[in-house]
């Protein structure tokens, strides 16, 4: 050993040792750290510490770590062995619903409705089929009784027996007309066809009014805000038209022609024209109400039916099998576009389409059946010309440009006197659109006050709209021309004013609130007094304003 | 001797006993089904009453709220004449129900007639200053004990009703 070697191990020989060993231990480390196996074995004591420590401190940041892992792991269990996981998650899953829906209830609400809503509509068509079974079998034990008859008028008659079959099954009959108080359901009226009974009306009528209420309030709360106004099944349909607080229910077999429904409305308007006050403060006893009269106005609804058939009669006395068909087919078409009924379906995209279908002015008159085939739209129904057929397919391609449309709808080429009145109120309306109100004269004879026919028809025009839309508000002066006292003068001109708002009022509807009337004694400014002058100051002014709130 | 309609309401939690108290006291009355459907049935019985001359045609509406909580729409109220509220003796919390009920019915139908039914009176029965308390409520013009297990009280109840509704009008 040379001077230094014994220097260097005197002075810092413990530190060689100790580096020496430093050496092998990092080398052995360094040999372990490649080994995944020795690792673990080190590691592993210290993990569930660490854990521990981690979900007591870190909880949520652990928790973002480990699920987005978890639900990896999860979706590849449930991929390969499904059934087993399904077992270990079933125990959770009612309470799981039912935490849901005590928490989250009006999102499990929504997200329930559709299916539910299918439910709820199935189950109010079986309850009216029900109800209407039960009217059917009453009716079923008149039976003999109608037969006897139908043999009885063949002898008188020398009508064929069979004809007069083909008569009774003829595409529509109006069983039973019910006048019913809207909110509470107690019957004003009732009048069933000769050949019906009913039982228990005033119970019927309570029932439809719980189920017209039941319905409404499960429309409303769906987005349209439509009223339900025909229920059908099978042959039969109930059909409900409401005006002012009542409302009538007509109960038919078949489907009716597009005549009865304004029949309907009419003999309805009519009644509330008439009797509105005391229906709406009906206090149950029928002796406040002109029964008579509302009976006779109601039997108009059974005398569509009659005036059809004699018709038919005509046809039907000819004996000849062929003519009786035609006439068959020819009503049958006539039919064809009137259904515009609220059909719910399950099916979002078909509704949807449906409900738009509905309410546009073009078709709502038509019975077309939007419905979804295998990812199709396929539009069903009939229009009466090409153009609404085209039309109605480009709104569906043009609102579900994703899907393939599928145009079903046949042409029956006839003319629809719905279509051109529609077209022409269009018409109208564009014209009137374009002016912010309406202004109109109307001029009377010497010491007149009544409207000629002409003026009333286009007085009535000019009510539609206000029928159409309820936001407009008319104005009516009356004027009169110089004769007479202030005070007579006076009389005369509110008199035409009056007899105007009349009409508008009474047959056709509108509200009196919406029609101001006043009286003007002043003249036409250039007047020379001739015979011309006075008569153009026997007029009423009529201006149609929109707001409701009187604002100009 | 006349005749008048009257719409009248049965209201009161799900189980009191409303359905029975009809079943035991109408003439006539739809399935049970529709009550299930839509919730509410109807039943009806004439009452005559010798005195004002007069047949009460009562249209009952037997409504069942489709929840525990009883929720009824308001469009079912309408149009009423008198109500009919029950609870039952045997689960004095439907009793706590009563002034809610009350409300409803008032705010839809003002200033109408309003009969507490006390129901299942043969399984429990109830003290007097509860009853008290219950006819001070505003509307209740009267408070009786039924039971439509025994018969007890259901006609008079109705009864009752049927001269409540002909004089109030
Ligand atoms: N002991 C007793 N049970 C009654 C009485 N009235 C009804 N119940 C029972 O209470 C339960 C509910 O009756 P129900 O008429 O359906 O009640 P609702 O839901 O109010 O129509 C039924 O099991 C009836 O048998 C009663 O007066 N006494
Ligand atoms: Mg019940």
């Amino acid at each position: 050993m040379s001077d230094f070697e014994k220097l260097r191990s005197l002075l810092v020989g413990d530190e060689i040792d100790a580096i020496e060993e430093l050496k092998a231990r990092v080398a052995r480390l360094a040999e372990a750290l490649d080994d995944p196996e020795e690792i673990i074995e080190r590691l592993s004591p210290w993990i569930d510490r660490i854990l521990e420590r981690n979900i007591g401190l870190r909880r949520e940041q652990l928790v973002d770590t480990l699920s987005p892992i978890i639900a990896e792991v999860l979706g590849h269990e449930i991929r390969n062995s499904g059934e087993a996981i399904a077992r270990t998650l079933a125990p959770v899953i009612g309470q799981a619903i039912r935490v849901q829906i005590t928490t989250q209830r009006d999102e499990v609400v929504d997200a329930l409705y559709p299916v539910i809503g299918a439910t709820v509509v199935k189950a109010v068509s079986q309850a009216f089929r029900d109800l209407l079974n039960r009217i059917n079998d009453e009716m079923q034990n008149t039976f003999s009784v109608a037969s006897l008859r139908r043999k009885l008028t063949a002898k008188i008659k020398g009508i064929p027996e069979a004809d007069l079959l083909i008569r009774e099954n003829l595409p529509w009959h109006v069983k039973s007309v019910f006048l019913i108080h809207k909110t509470s359901g107690l019957l004003l009226a009732q009048k069933n066809a000769e050949d019906s009974a009913m039982e228990e009306p005033e119970m019927v009528a309570s029932m439809l009014t719980a189920i017209r209420s039941f319905v409404n309030d499960w429309i409303s709360r769906q987005e349209n805000e439509s009223e339900i106004n025909q229920i059908e099944y099978g042959r039969s349909t109930i059909y409900l038209e409401v005006a002012g607080s009542c409302y009538i229910a007509v109960v038919l077999e078949g489907v009716p022609q597009m005549t009865l429904a304004q029949k309907i409305s009419e003999v309805l308007s009519d009644i509330v024209g008439k009797y509105g006050e005391t229906i709406q403060h009906f206090s149950g006893d029928r002796a406040e109400l002109d029964t008579e009269e509302i009976d006779r106005m109601l039997g108009a609804i059974f005398a569509v039916e009659t005036q059809f058939q004699d018709s038919k009669e005509k046809s039907a006395g000819s004996r000849w099998p062929l003519a009786v068909m035609a006439v068959l087919l020819l009503a049958g078409a006539a039919y064809l576009g009137y259904r515009t009924y609220i059909r719910w379906e399950a099916e979002k995209t078909a509704a949807e389409i449906k409900a738009h279908f509905e309410t546009d002015p073009y078709l709502a008159l038509y019975r077309i059946e939007p419905s979804v085939e295998d990812g199709r739209i396929v539009l069903d129904g009939a229009v009466p010309d090409a153009n609404l057929s085209s039309y109605a397919s480009r709104w569906v391609e043009s609102h579900f440009p994703k899907k393939e449309t599928l145009n079903r709808l046949v042409v029956a080429h006839r003319p629809d006197p719905y279509l051109e009145k529609i077209r022409s109120l269009e018409a109208q309306l564009d014209a009137y659109r374009k002016i912010p109100a309406v202004h109109r004269t109307f001029y009377y004879g010497l010491g007149k006050s009544n409207l000629t026919p002409e003026q009333r028809r286009q007085l009535e025009a000019i009510g539609t709209i206000m029928q159409i839309f309820p936001e407009y508000r008319m104005k009516v002066t009356g004027f009169s021309d110089r004769y007479g006292t202030p005070q007579e003068r006076r009389i005369v001109a509110q008199k035409r004013a009056d007899g105007v708002k009349k009409i508008l009022t009474s047959s056709m509807g509108i509200d009196a609130s919406r029609i101001e009337t006043a009286a003007d004694l002043s003249l036409p400014e250039e007047t020379n007094n001739t015979a011309a002058d006075d008569a153009a100051a026997r007029k009423v002014e009529i201006e149609l304003l929109e707001g409701r709130k009187g604002s100009q | 001797m006349k005749t008048v309609m009257k719409k009248v309401l049965l209201l009161g939690n799900f189980g009191v006993g409303k359905t029975s108290l009809v079943r035991r006291f109408v003439e006539n009355t739809f399935s049970d089904d529709y009550l299930t459907t839509i919730g509410v049935k109807i039943s009806r019985k004439n009452v005559i009453l010798q005195e004002a001359n007069t047949v009460v045609q009562m249209l009952i509406w037997d409504l069942e709220g489709k929840t525990a909580t009883n929720t009824i729409p308001d469009t079912y109220l309408l149009g009423s004449a008198a109500a009919i509220i029950v609870a039952d003796l045997t689960r004095l919390e439907t009793l706590d129900s009563i002034p809610v009920h009350l409300d409803q019915f008032d705010r839809v139908n003002p200033g109408k007639p309003v009969l507490v039914a006390l129901n299942k009176a043969d399984a429990a029965s109830l003290p007097e200053e509860r009853k008290a308390a219950l006819l001070s409520l505003p509307g209740v013009i009267d408070v009786e004990m039924t039971s439509a297990k025994t018969g007890l009280n259901v006609e008079k109840v109705f009864e009752l009703t049927a001269h409540e509704v002909v004089s109030d009008a």
